[in-house]
């Protein structure tokens, strides 16, 4: 499943220019993003964690947990992505049980990346 | 949501003593667990990165994205699992969406425990 295709007929996109901030650690999140177009770099601190790719989710820790974004996610090139608030989000969840699948692969793919990364400091 | 209660009345339940293994890290398997009581130590080598207690899910991203286990997952005191299959799993997700918003908020909740961790 790519999630860009699911999205990418959302005429109500964001657009970001090279050095962008999509959201920075500390702020309170009420969307997630699916990355349409371009590439994102998420930060924790200055150490880049993950270069998304068009069809990646992003923040949606946030809508999760309810809690702070975690980390800073900044544009690399020209990017567009399709929001999805809370309300979208609690219905793809339970109208499209791809969709969760989708942001559980999403959630463990990263936790095994940072439990590499920890592994090795 | 606590888990624990939707699958308590689980019959094949799994029995673990103190220091028992109820995987290791590289293992390929095909199951998830609901810890129905005790207490489990996942580790990472020797680093224990979580203490599961009553209700956690547990070896649930092995059925999530089918690779071998992250973790070592060893008994800390007398332990009861319900053990849940992959067809399950995916049945709990499509009739439960609660169950599937609770596996993500464990995965999110550990991931912010690993970044943290990381940062440091």
């Amino acid at each position: 499943m790519n999630p860009a295709e699911l999205f990418c007929q959302e005429t109500d996109t964001l657009k970001l220019a090279p050095g962008d901030f999509l959201f920075r650690e500390g702020d309170s999140g009420e969307e997630m993003y699916v990355l349409l177009e371009g590439e994102i770099e998420i930060f924790l601190g200055d150490f880049i964690i993950e270069t998304a790719e068009a069809g990646t989710l992003i923040g949606e820790m946030a809508l999760i947990e309810d809690n702070p974004r975690t980390a800073n996610a900044v544009a690399k090139t020209p990017a567009r992505l399709a929001k999805i608030n809370r309300r979208r989000f609690h219905f793809l969840v339970q109208q499209t049980p791809h969709f969760a699948t989708h942001v559980m692969k999403t959630l463990a793919g990263r936790l095994r990346h940072m439990n590499a990364v920890t592994a090795v400091r | 949501m606590n888990p624990a209660d939707l699958f308590r009345q689980d019959s094949d339940a799994l029995q673990l003593a103190p220091g028992d293994f109820l995987f290791h890290e590289g293992d390929k398997r095909d199951k998830m667990y609901v810890l129905l009581e005790g207490e489990m130590d996942i580790r990472l080598g020797d680093y224990v990165v979580e203490t599961a207690k009553e209700g956690a899910l547990i070896g649930e991203m092995a059925l999530i994205d089918d690779s071998p286990r992250a973790a070592n997952a060893v008994a800390k005191t007398p332990c009861r699992l319900a053990a849940i299959d992959k067809r399950r799993f995916h049945f709990l997700i499509q009739q439960h969406p609660h169950f599937a918003t609770h596996v993500m908020k464990e995965l999110a909740d550990r991931l912010r425990h690993m970044n943290t961790a990381a940062m440091r």
